[in-house]
């Protein structure tokens, strides 16, 4: 059959495609067990930074730090799935759990009342999901660090991190961004080691549960001691720092959740 | 034309004939990847490993390829070799391919690959099409790395991450250097590649277009 | 006088071909033509209609700008010296304030010779930094290119630290016009091949590279003081303004800042931009003399003013806009740098449109662009400097189109 036939021009199209489909297949599922492990040992290890429990140097830097190492790490971290409105466990209920890997693709989504006061509104963004993954720390049966996932929106980007509060569910352990679009040098500072230093040991919550950390203007802290100083030279991005860390550790957000850790419902 | 020799065409698209000095190709991620040097070395591993390969594979089968479908069979066959080398990275170096996220997927359409194919392993014997495509990712890789180095080393004041030039730090009080913004930014590349023209041309004033 | 003549006519061998220091003529010429006449006259059939060159015209603009110097120091001084007064702020430990004091000067903010010295301190040393180090570009390139040292350069240098917040660190305003001439200019064949104004090449790259020097609290030379622009500050409050301008826009003694105050250019800002009235004046020199043109000045105004106009307009119906839309036209036309833009920056020969009417899309287009930058994106407070460099981008384009249309006119009226 000569090539530029009908017939030859089928027969090429149709074993270039065999072969090529066959060979990304092929490296697609082989690797794919690697690929997945890696997501999550990324994950884990934005946990544990957020929660200030990954090994640091003498100069207070975080090391880097094996795979292994993490997993090690990981194994004291439980992670147990929230009802946001009511703050309740749910994925160990009786009737109709939520599992946790469930929430990974289409969460449920509820949306923020408009008619809400502003410091109950993530920003712009209109809906929440309904239930949401919370991840404990635990030492001898008590809660010793809870990271919350969060996010909300900067100036160019939606920024998602995690936020990690003390074992009395009221004090700043700590705060990372995974993922985030700010401008490199400015905004983007928000992953800058040194600015997040002066999070941990904030008090962020009242025993009432009014949330009383809050993020002011670069250098106008006013010295006090629940204000967190912001990032220079970008106003906007500092904005929706402050707008997303009092939105979910509000009523809005892990409000009712943080309310229930205090009374000690979640220890044992 | 005459015969080239092996070393002619593995190191003229480096120097003499660079992809995107001469040709202004695969400029695009040039842009989005030259911020740090360890994604620029990533992504021109990734570029070269597909120009070398697309060209052999092609080259393979160039005499099996009807004519009316070769532009859609050069592209599955550098597809193909795309996704391969995107899972390869997910797997195992996974930090530095999320940091490049989608623009390993689009290396599928830099036009230094679909150019080198078409133009060169069309037309030549396989050992030689390999050759040339790794010449050419090579040529690409020398322009990202030169342009990542600046952009790494005034934006950040690091190299590879290593701190190069010491930050100032009012609290401190240390270190005198202050970062540049704008290399930060992807536009500084086009700036950084525009004097890396213009030095070339100032040189060899061979490169330089008529007009008209 | 004919002293000098005689100096410089006696130094020419050196420096003309074949003379010992052939390779710096440049330098030589420009010292002569600075000082007198250039002795060329026109060959072959050129038609010349007056007596101006560009070295003269280049020197009108620096005339017209000395109403924006003189504010520029004296308003740099008395918001520095305001805020120090009023304990809103601490007079800085630096050598600028050393050497205030060492003149025996007080922070007065009435005596308008503390003002000015105080303001003299902060403008000049960025002045001799712009010249010196973009004066030995120019020269480096004009002995290389053989081309002649251009008086364009004593506009741009004048242009720039005019354009640049006081506490600006020296080496910042040496890296910015080096980018500036360099980038802006001597790539493209220097000046007159040029399509970008240099001196806000030179801005843009400060602007971007070092934001934290050029943005937020460095408007006035006082520390412990903050004192955003009035852009600024309206950008920051987009979404609480129902608490008026005279709460959002603070002068420096914390009062409300009146309309007539941001025209005679007692606020905040860049050192020489803060004056309309300044600029109005400079306006009127380089209108008068035809160095500047006044189509694409008034097509800046009306395309700035119709675009804010309509957004005032839909605000004040109940629209729901941003503070900086819900600012009335005249406001935006004396705050921030759109007078000093629109007079100096927009009107630049070289990267301005050619064409009659091309200035007027031109204008237009800075104009428009200008107000939306200002109110929609959250990021850049300042709009004109941005506006400028895009229309310079466009303006070759809309001279191609207007002369296309032309040419087709006419090919019409001879077809029929």
């Amino acid at each position: 059959m000569r090539r530029d036939s009908v017939g030859g021009t089928f027969l090429v199209a149709a074993v270039l495609c065999i072969v090529c489909s066959i060979a990304v297949s092929a490296t697609a599922v082989l690797l794919k067990p690697t690929q997945v492990e890696n997501e999550k040992l990324d994950q884990q290890k934005n946990i544990l930074a957020a929660a200030g429990a990954l090994p640091k140097d003498k100069e207070g830097k975080v090391e880097d730090v094996s795979d292994a190492k993490i997993t090690e790490l990981y194994n004291s971290v439980e992670t147990i799935v929230i009802d946001l409105d009511t703050g309740e466990r749910v994925d160990n209920r009786e009737e109709d759990p939520i599992a946790a890997d469930s929430l990974d693709d289409k969460p449920k989504m509820e949306k923020i009342p408009t008619d809400a006061p502003a410091a109950e509104k993530l920003g712009d963004i209109k809906e929440r999901p309904k239930y949401s993954q919370v991840f404990l720390l635990k030492k001898e049966g008590q809660i010793d660090v809870i990271v919350l996932p969060f996010y909300g929106k900067g100036l160019w980007s939606t920024m998602k991190g995690f936020i990690a509060l003390e074992g009395d569910a009221q004090t700043i352990k700590g705060l990372t961004y995974y993922s985030h679009g700010e401008t490199p040098g400015l905004g983007g500072e928000v992953d800058n080691p040194d600015w997040k230093a002066q999070w941990p040991g904030t008090q962020a919550v009242e025993d009432d549960g009014k949330v009383v950390v809050s993020v002011t203007k670069a250098g106008q802290t006013g010295g006090i001691d629940t204000n967190i100083d912001g990032l220079s030279g970008a106003t906007i991005t500092t904005k929706g720092v402050d707008t997303m860390v009092r939105y979910w550790l509000g009523p809005g957000g892990f409000g009712p959740f943080l309310a229930k850790v205090r009374k000690g419902d979640f220890n044992g | 034309m005459a015969k080239e020799t092996t070393k002619e065409i593995l190191l003229s698209p480096v120097f003499t004939n660079n992809p995107i000095a001469l040709q202004v190709l695969g400029i695009c991620s040039a842009l989005a990847v030259t911020s740090k040097m360890d994604k620029a070395l990533t992504m021109a591993l990734a570029v070269t490993v597909v120009t070398g390969f697309s060209n052999l594979s092609v080259s393979l089968v160039r005499k099996f390829i009807p004519s009316s479908i070769r532009i859609i069979v050069q592209m599955t066959i550098i597809a193909s070799l795309v996704i391969i080398v995107d899972q390869f990275l997910k797997a195992y170096a996974f930090n530095i391919s999320k940091e490049l996220s989608v623009f390993v997927g689009l290396i599928i359409t830099n036009c230094i690959v679909m150019g080198r194919a078409e133009a060169y392993a069309m037309k030549h014997e396989p050992g030689m099409s390999f050759l040339d495509g790794i010449g050419n990712g090579l040529g690409y890789s020398l322009i990202l790395l030169i342009v990542a180095f600046f952009r790494e080393l005034f934006g950040f004041g690091t190299l590879f991450g290593i701190t190069i030039l010491p930050l100032y730090d009012a609290v401190k009080d240390s270190g005198w250097y202050t970062t540049n913004g704008l290399m930060v930014l992807p536009p500084s590349a086009f700036f950084i590649i525009g004097i890396i023209i213009w030095v070339l041309r100032t040189f060899r004033p061979d490169q330089v277009e008529t007009e008209g | 006088m004919k002293f000098i003549r005689n100096l410089l006519d006696r130094a020419a061998p050196l420096f003309e071909e074949g003379g010992k220091l052939e390779r710096l003529y440049p330098l030589y010429e420009a010292g002569d033509t600075f000082l007198y006449t250039p002795g060329e006259i026109t060959h072959g059939t050129t038609h010349v209609r007056d007596g101006l060159d560009l070295k003269r015209m280049m020197v009108f603009v620096v005339i017209a700008l000395t109403p924006c110097i003189l504010m520029a120091m004296w308003n740099t001084g008395y918001q520095a010296n305001s805020a120090i007064h009023a304990e809103a702020g601490t007079a800085p430990e630096n050598w600028q304030e050393s050497l205030f004091t060492s003149l025996g000067m007080a922070h007065d903010p009435g005596s308008l010779l503390d003002n000015i010295v105080l303001g003299a301190i902060y403008f000049l040393p960025v002045y001799i930094v712009t010249m010196t180090v973009g004066g030995i570009i120019e020269v480096i390139f004009g002995i290389v290119r053989k081309h002649e040292v251009n008086e364009g350069f004593l506009v741009t240098g004048m242009l720039f630290p005019l354009t640049l917040p006081p506490t600006i660190p020296l080496w910042q305003v040496a890296l910015g016009i080096a980018f500036g001439v360099l980038i802006g200019k001597e790539v493209f064949g220097g000046t007159g091949k040029n399509f970008l104004n240099p001196a806000l090449t030179a801005r843009a790259f400060l602007y971007f590279a070092y934001p934290n020097q050029i943005t937020g609290n460095v408007w006035i030379a006082a520390d412990g003081f903050s004192g955003a622009t009035t852009l600024g500050a309206l950008a920051e409050n987009k979404d609480n303004l129902d608490v008026g301008l005279s709460q959002i826009l603070q002068g420096v003694d914390g009062q409300g800042i009146t309309w007539m105050q941001a025209f005679l250019g007692t606020i905040t800002g860049s050192m020489g931009e803060t004056s309309a009235l300044a600029c109005l004046l400079g306006a009127a020199f380089l209108i008068l003399t035809g160095v500047g043109s006044w189509k694409i000045m008034a097509a800046t105004v009306l395309g700035a003013v119709g675009t804010s106009g309509v957004f005032w307009l839909a605000s004040l119906s109940g629209l729901e806009t941003s503070a900086l839309f819900a600012l009335p036209p005249w406001w935006h036309l004396v705050i921030g740098g759109f007078a000093f833009g629109c007079v100096f920056m927009v009107t630049d020969p070289v990267s301005a449109a050619m064409t009659e009417k091309g200035k007027w899309f031109y204008g237009i287009l800075v104009g428009v662009l200008t107000i939306l930058i200002r109110g929609i994106n959250p990021a850049f407070p300042e709009g004109i400097m941005l506006a400028i460099l895009f229309g310079n981008v466009m303006a070759p384009l809309i001279d191609y189109f207007v002369i296309q249309g032309n040419i087709n006119r006419r090919m019409a009226r001879y077809a029929s």
